[in-house]
């Protein structure tokens, strides 16, 4: 991202709105790791993600009623709430069953509880969030984005948990012998030592161990978003930033690849 | 996957990102569309490349979407009807 971007009045009252609206995390949970709060500007910030203004589009009948049985009193809110309880539920356990597959034991036998916890959670986000409801989605499909983002972050943490993340200089001076395989050209082998270099020589500490935990061990970001005291945004913007600066790096040594330039 | 490919998936897409935020403020319109067959990632290029960015956020676009494709409308996707 380019510190020295100038925003266009669109853009900046965007962003204003997003630093009101997009935080999804629960209250005094920020730095989880979670979709968290805003530190900085979206990375593209010369327009709103979407590539167009926001314009609010009239709500389906379905959402309207969402809307008022969880804006009313009494009976009618307390079973709108139960309801969209289960709506929540039900994504949460469905996202968690259909993850099952790829997940370690541990964490499979605690599907359940980690989906009601999900589900729990993702309803006290809604209920203190209902203003940010643009109408421009289904609002059961927004509600299910809060479940899905709950119990996906529950699942990484709770399958790392206990795991070491490790940032050790092997982990990266072995590059050319972890990606490359037997039958790799010189041409590869020399790709990468020239990213094991940029690496070593062009990121700082921080995106050093980001780049190499994210993009090359794999560690979930959240995951390393809570081991670093951090959020999952301001952490993929390290990344986007360390690897931006090792693409110039392999560029200005004729091994970039053939692509679109940035726009920033 | 040979080295080009390897390094190339390392260091991520070109394109424009929208952010983790700005990205996830869409999802919900961005599943909405991408499962009733809309162009979406011309519509949202930001939030596209984004998700071929970001493993974490585009896991749970995976799983937005598919919630939204396999709990078809049911009963417990609309509010109960007031009491009076």
């Amino acid at each position: 991202m380019d510190e020295t971007l100038k925003l266009s009045p669109g853009a900046v009252a965007h962003l204003g709105w997003l630093r009101e609206s997009s935080r999804l995390c629960l209250p005094g949970e920020a730095g989880t790791g979670r979709i968290g709060a805003i530190e900085t500007p979206a990375l593209a910030s010369e327009q709103p993600a979407g590539g167009a203004s926001h314009v609010a589009p009239a709500l389906d009948a379905n959402s309207r009623a969402w809307l008022a049985a969880l804006r009313a009193s009494g009976p009618d809110k307390d079973g709108a709430l139960r309801k969209l309880h289960a709506l929540l539920l039900r994504a949460a356990r469905h996202e968690a069953y259909r993850r099952r597959p790829s997940l370690p034991d541990p964490v499979a036998r605690d599907l359940d509880d980690l989906a009601l916890q999900a589900a729990d959670d993702a309803l006290l986000s809604i209920t203190g969030k209902l203003d940010d409801f643009r109408g421009d989605s289904r609002f059961t499909t927004w509600a299910y984005m809060f479940a899905i983002v709950e119990v996906s972050s529950k699942l990484r943490r709770h399958a790392w948990r206990g795991r070491r993340l490790n940032f050790d200089e092997e982990q990266w001076s072995r590059l050319p012998d972890r990606l490359a395989g037997p039958d790799d050209q010189a041409e590869g082998r020399e790709l990468l030592r020239a990213l094991r270099d940029a690496i070593a020589t062009q990121l700082s500490a921080r995106q050093r161990e980001v780049f190499i935990a994210v993009a090359l061990n794999g560690v979930p970001i959240d995951v390393l978003a809570e081991r670093m005291d951090s959020t999952r945004g301001a952490l993929y913007k390290v990344l986007h930033d360390a690897r931006r600066r090792l693409r110039a790096c392999l560029e200005e040594q004729g091994l970039g690849r053939p692509q679109l330039k940035e726009t920033q | 996957m040979n080295v080009r490919d390897s390094v190339d998936r390392a260091l991520g897409p070109v394109a424009p990102d929208a952010g983790c935020e700005s990205a996830a403020v869409n999802f919900a319109q961005y599943a909405d569309g991408a499962v009733a067959g809309e162009d979406v990632s011309r519509a949202f290029p930001h939030v596209a490349n984004h998700l071929a960015a970001c493993p974490d956020c585009n896991q749970d676009y995976e799983g937005l979407v598919n919630c939204v494709r396999e709990l078809a409308v049911s009963s417990e996707d609309t509010p109960p009807p007031p009491e009076h």
